[in-house]
C-alpha cells in the first residue's frame, strides 16, 4: 500500500499535506492547527464522558439563578442606583448583573483549564495515551481549550436567558454579550492552560485562587471603579478580567464606543499567546 | 528464518542515544527491525528498554544517533508514524495513576474514542472493537467501566485499544509486569496470535521465559546499551553457566565480602542488596573458594544453570540498586506523598493521652493529618490570609461606600462594613468546614487511600473519624483566627463583646463540618458534591442574611432563612460583634444550641456512618 493511501485510510491526508509545510512562525502553526480537526477528537471524548454527567453540567445553570436572585432581592435594595457606563443611575441589579457573566465565564473557563486540565495530566494520564496516537501537542492545547469554550457558551447563554427573564437588558447591543463571554473564557482558559503546566500538585492550586480570587473582587464586578483612588484605578484597568467586566456592562447597557475593540483585542491576544505557550508546555512535558 | 535481504526494515537506529540531563538513557544502540518479526529487549528497570519504546514510539525525540520508522524521520513526522503504529504503554495496573486508559469511560467507549484520535470513522471503529473485543476476551464486559476490571483485563483492554488502527507495528512495553501467572499466560496467547497473523511486535520485558515464549530475536540491555543479542535460544546457550552459588553474609559484612570477591574466578559474580551469585561450572569448587579466602557464608545456596528455568539471570542485576525511573518519574508507591503507606507507621506511634471525648487513638489519627498538614501549609496559607481581606476590603469598603451613601437604616444605622464583616467570619467556617470535611474525606478514602492504611492500624472507625474531625476543628479554628485579625485590621469590630464571636464562628464551622463528613464518607461518585456546593452552600450563602437583612426577603423565604444553620451563625457572629448581643439573650442562647445539637448529632452520625463504610 502506497503511504498516501495508508494515510488517507487514517484520515490524516490533509494534516499531513500541511505538515510538509515549513514551520514558519506563529500564525502557521495557528493556522495549520485550525485547519485541521484533530482537536475535535479530543472534545468528542470528553463529550463521550460527560455523557453520564449531563444532570451536573445541566445544573450549573441554577447558580446565575442564585446569584441574580439575591442581588435583587438583597444587594439591590440595599445600594440603588449606582451611575452605569455613560454615567446615567442605573439600578444596582442591572450594573452587576453583567459584571457577574463576565466573573463566571473567568471561574468556569480557569476551573476546565486548571483543575480538569491538571487531573488528566497528571492522574487520569489522558494525554500519554493521546500522544501516542497522531494528535500532536497543540491540538491537545486547542481541544482543552475549545471544549471549556463549548460548555462556556451553554453557560452564557443560561446566564443570559435568566438575565432576561429578570429583564435586566434593555439594549440590543446585548446580543453581542455571549460572544463577549466566550472571548472571556478563552483568554482565562488559555492562561489557565498555561499555567496547570507548571503545576507540580494540587496543594498549587490554591495560587490560582490566589489569582482569581482579587480579579473576581477587584475588577470593578460589584462596583464601579471611581470607589478606588487613582493609583489602584490605573492598576486595575489593566487587569484582564476588568477589560471582560467593561465589554460586558456596556454592550448591556448599550453604551457603545470604539474603545471596546482594544478590551476585545486584549482578551483575543491573551488568549493566543496561552494558547500558543501551553502547546509548546505540554509538548515539552509529555514528549521527551 | 526470515529471510532478512528481501525482508523491509521497519525500524533503523544507529548511535541512538538519550539524555536526561547529565543522566543517559539510551547510550548509543544500534538495531534494525524487520517486517514481521517479534523483536524484545530484556534487561533490568532502568537500563533504558522504556526510553528506546518511547521513541520509536515518537513520544520522545532522540538526543543523538539515527532513528528511522517506516522509512521516516519521527520528530518530523511523529504525527504520521504515530497514525501506523500501536502502543501497549508500560502500566502499573495496580495503580490507577499509572494507567492510561480512560477511567471515565466504558470499555467500548475507550476503544471509540481512542479510535477517533486516530481520526477513523465511527462505522469503522464500531465494526473493529466487536472484532477486536472478541479477540482480547472482553466482549462480555463491553459496557462494563473500566476501573472495576482486573489488572490482566486492563491490559488485554489495553492491547485491543492499540489494535485499533491495525498498526504495522506493535509496541509493547513490559506487557504482563504485575499480572498473576494464569493472566500472563492469557497475554501471551494473544500476543502469539498476533505474530502468527504477521504483525511485528516490539516488546519489553523483566522476564527470560516471556522473551523466549514470543520474541524471534532479543538484546539484552543494561545501563542504556546492549549487553547481548541474538535469538533466545542463542542466548540461554551462550551464556548460561552449569550452575549458580548463592552467598549469603552477615548484612555487616557484605559490602567488605563483595569487595573482596568482587575478582573471584566465576563466569560472572552478581553483587546483589543481600546476596552475592557466581555463576560457575562447578558451585561446590567454587564454595570452597570463598572459604579459602577466609570468609564463611551465613548461607549459601546452589542452582542448577539456568536451561529454560533461566529466569531470573539476565535480569538480576536490577536487584542491587535503587531502581531508576524514566524522566525522574517516581512511581506512587516510591512518593513521599504516598499517604497511604505513610499514614499506618504514623498511626502506630503513641503520644499523649488527650482527655475525653476524643480517646488517644483519635488523637493518633489526627496526627496523621498534622503531617500531611505541615506539608501544605505554605501554600494554604496564602488563601486562608488573602480570602478575608479581599472579601472584607471589597464587600466592606468597596460595596460599603455605595450602600452607606445609600442610607444603612435597614442595617439598624451600621457601616456596611460592620455589618458584613461578622457574617463573613461565620460563611467563612462554613466554606472551610465544606471544604475539609467534603474531597478529602472523599479521598481518604477513594484516593490517597489516607483511611485504608490507618484502618491496618489499631484505630477503629470511629477514631479516624474523630481524629480528621479534630484536623478540620483546628482549620476552623485558624482560619476563623484570621477573619478575626483582618475585622480588627480593617476597624470592622464595634464592641469587646467580639471575643465570643470566635467561638461563635468556630461552633458554627463544626455544625456544618460533623454531618458534611458523616455524609461524604457515605458518598459514592464526586459529582453529589457539586450537588451540595450549588444546592445547599451557595444558596446558604447567597439568601442567610449574609449580605444583606434576611428581613427584606420574601415571607417565604425568611421563614426559610430563619431556620438555616448558617443564619444561627450569622447572627451570633454579628450580635457579638456589634455589641447587641445583650439585647437578646434567650436569643442568642437559642442560636447556639441550635448549632450545638446540630454538631453533637453529627458527631454521633460520622462515628455511625464511618463505621458501616470502613468496617464492611
Amino acid at each position: 500500500m502506497s503511504e498516501s493511501v495508508a494515510l488517507r485510510r487514517h484520515g490524516m491526508s490533509e494534516s499531513v499535506a500541511l505538515r510538509m509545510l515549513p514551520p514558519a512562525g506563529l500564525l502557521a502553526r495557528l493556522k495549520r492547527t485550525g485547519t485541521d480537526t484533530g482537536s475535535l477528537r479530543l472534545i468528542e471524548r470528553h463529550a463521550q464522558a460527560y455523557r453520564r454527567a449531563w444532570l451536573v453540567f445541566i445544573s450549573g445553570i441554577f447558580e446565575p439563578l442564585f446569584y441574580l436572585l439575591s442581588v435583587g432581592l438583597g444587594l439591590g435594595v440595599l445600594v440603588g442606583k449606582v451611575a452605569g457606563p455613560g454615567g446615567q443611575l442605573i439600578p444596582y441589579r442591572e450594573f452587576v448583573a453583567p459584571g457577574l457573566l463576565a466573573v463566571s465565564s473567568m471561574n468556569g473557563a480557569m476551573f476546565d483549564s486548571t483543575f480538569n486540565v491538571f487531573f488528566r495530566l497528571k492522574y487520569a494520564k489522558l494525554y500519554d495515551a493521546v500522544l501516542a496516537t497522531p494528535m500532536r501537542p497543540t491540538q491537545v492545547a486547542l481541544g482543552e481549550i475549545g471544549w471549556a469554550l463549548i460548555r462556556g457558551t451553554i453557560y452564557a447563554v443560561a446566564f443570559m436567558g435568566v438575565m432576561l427573564a429578570l429583564d435586566l437588558v434593555h439594549s440590543p447591543w446585548a446580543v453581542l454579550d455571549v460572544p463577549v463571554a466566550v472571548l472571556i473564557g478563552f483568554g482565562f482558559a488559555a492562561i489557565g492552560m498555561f499555567g496547570t503546566t507548571y503545576m507540580k500538585s494540587w496543594q498549587d492550586f490554591d495560587y490560582v485562587i490566589l489569582v482569581s480570587m482579587p480579579l473576581f473582587l477587584f475588577s470593578a464586578t460589584f462596583y464601579p471603579l471611581s470607589v478606588y483612588p487613582r493609583p489602584a484605578q490605573v492598576v486595575i484597568e489593566w487587569t484582564p478580567l476588568y477589560q471582560g467586566v467593561v465589554l460586558l456592562r456596556d454592550l448591556t447597557v448599550g453604551v457603545v464606543g470604539p474603545g471596546l475593540l482594544w478590551r476585545a483585542a486584549y482578551l483575543a491576544a491573551l488568549g493566543v499567546a496561552g494558547l500558543y505557550a501551553s502547546g509548546r508546555r505540554i509538548g515539552k512535558l509529555l514528549l521527551v | 528464518m526470515l529471510d532478512r535481504s528481501e525482508t523491509e526494515v521497519l525500524v533503523r537506529a544507529r548511535g541512538l542515544t538519550k539524555r536526561f540531563g547529565s543522566f543517559t538513557a539510551v547510550d548509543g544502540i544500534d538495531f534494525d527491525l524487520y517486517r514481521g518479526e517479534a523483536f524484545g529487549f530484556l534487561g533490568p528497570n532502568g537500563a533504558g528498554k522504556s526510553s528506546t519504546m518511547r521513541m520509536i514510539g515518537c513520544v520522545s525525540p532522540p538526543t543523538s544517533g539515527e532513528l528511522s520508522i517506516l522509512g521516516r524521520d519521527p520528530v518530523r513526522d511523529g504525527s504520521a508514524i504515530r497514525a501506523r503504529l500501536g502502543v501497549v504503554p508500560q502500566e502499573d495496573t495496580l495503580d490507577m495513576e499509572l494507567t492510561t486508559l480512560d477511567m471515565e469511560l466504558t470499555v467500548r467507549e475507550n476503544l471509540l474514542v481512542y479510535g477517533r484520535y486516530f481520526g477513523l470513522p465511527r462505522r469503522v471503529i464500531r465494526e473493529r472493537t466487536a472484532a477486536l473485543l472478541d479477540f482480547v476476551q472482553l466482549a462480555d464486559r463491553a459496557k462494563s467501566k473500566v476501573d472495576p476490571l482486573s489488572g490482566g483485563l486492563k491490559r488485554r483492554l489495553t492491547i485491543a485499544r492499540s489494535l485499533i488502527n491495525e498498526p504495522e507495528i506493535l509496541i509493547l512495553d513490559e506487557p504482563t509486569t504485575g499480572l498473576d501467572p494464569q493472566a500472563r499466560h492469557v497475554v501471551w496467547d494473544r500476543l502469539f496470535r498476533l505474530k502468527q497473523r504477521g504483525v511485528t511486535l516490539i516488546l519489553t520485558t523483566h522476564y527470560m521465559d516471556e522473551a523466549e515464549q514470543l520474541c524471534d530475536r532479543l538484546v539484552v540491555m543494561d545501563h542504556g546499551r546492549f549487553a547481548a543479542a541474538g535469538s533466545p535460544r542463542d542466548l540461554i546457550a551462550r551464556y548460561c553457566s552449569p550452575e549458580v552459588l548463592e552467598v549469603r553474609f552477615d548484612p555487616e559484612v557484605h559490602d567488605v565480602a563483595a569487595d573482596k570477591l568482587k575478582d573471584f574466578s566465576a563466569e560472572r559474580t552478581e553483587v546483589l542488596a543481600d546476596r552475592i551469585l557466581f555463576y560457575v561450572t562447578d558451585g561446590d569448587a567454587a564454595l570452597a573458594a570463598v572459604r579459602a579466602s577466609g570468609l564463611e557464608p551465613l548461607r549459601r545456596r546452589w542452582r542448577r544453570g539456568p536451561g529454560r528455568g533461566a529466569r531470573q539471570r539476565p535480569g538480576a542485576a536490577h536487584l542491587a540498586g535503587p531502581p531508576r525511573h524514566a524522566r525522574g518519574r517516581v512511581p506512587a508507591a516510591d512518593r513521599a506523598e504516598a499517604g497511604g503507606l505513610m499514614a499506618p507507621a504514623l498511626l502506630a506511634t503513641g503520644v499523649a493521652q488527650p482527655g475525653w471525648p476524643f480517646s488517644s487513638l483519635s488523637f493518633r489519627a489526627f496526627q496523621c493529618w498534622l503531617t500531611v498538614y505541615r506539608r501544605i501549609w505554605r501554600s494554604s496559607i496564602w488563601s486562608s490570609v488573602l480570602g478575608p481581606i479581599c472579601y472584607i476590603g471589597a464587600l466592606g469598603f468597596g460595596l460599603g461606600t455605595l450602600v452607606d451613601k445609600h442610607g444603612t437604616a435597614s442595617l439598624g444605622g451600621v457601616s456596611y462594613l460592620a455589618f458584613v464583616a461578622p457574617a463573613i467570619l461565620a460563611s467563612g467556617a462554613m466554606n472551610t468546614a465544606m471544604g475539609e470535611a467534603s474531597y478529602p474525606v472523599f479521598g481518604s478514602l477513594k484516593w490517597n487511600r489516607i483511611y485504608i492504611g490507618a484502618q491496618a492500624s489499631p484505630l477503629r472507625p470511629a477514631d479516624i473519624f474523630r481524629g480528621h474531625l479534630m484536623f478540620m476543628a483546628m482549620r476552623i479554628a485558624m482560619n476563623c483566627a484570621v477573619v478575626m485579625l483582618v475585622m480588627w485590621a480593617f476597624g470592622a469590630i464595634q464592641s469587646a463583646w467580639v471575643v465570643l464571636a470566635y467561638p461563635a464562628a468556630v461552633l458554627t464551622g463544626l455544625a456544618f463540618a460533623t454531618p458534611i463528613a458523616a455524609w461524604a464518607v457515605t458518598v459514592k461518585i464526586e459529582s453529589s458534591f457539586t450537588y451540595i456546593f450549588r444546592f445547599v452552600m451557595m444558596p446558604l450563602m447567597l439568601f442567610s442574611g449574609t449580605f444583606f437583612p434576611i428581613s427584606q426577603l420574601p415571607a417565604g423565604l425568611r421563614l426559610l432563612a430563619y431556620v438555616t444553620p448558617l443564619w444561627q451563625g450569622v447572627a451570633l457572629c454579628r450580635a457579638f460583634s456589634l455589641g447587641t448581643a445583650a439585647d437578646d439573650p434567650v436569643g442568642m442562647l437559642g442560636h447556639v444550641a441550635y448549632l450545638a445539637v446540630l454538631a453533637a448529632v453529627g458527631i454521633w452520625a460520622g462515628a455511625r456512618t464511618y463505621r458501616r463504610r470502613l468496617y464492611a
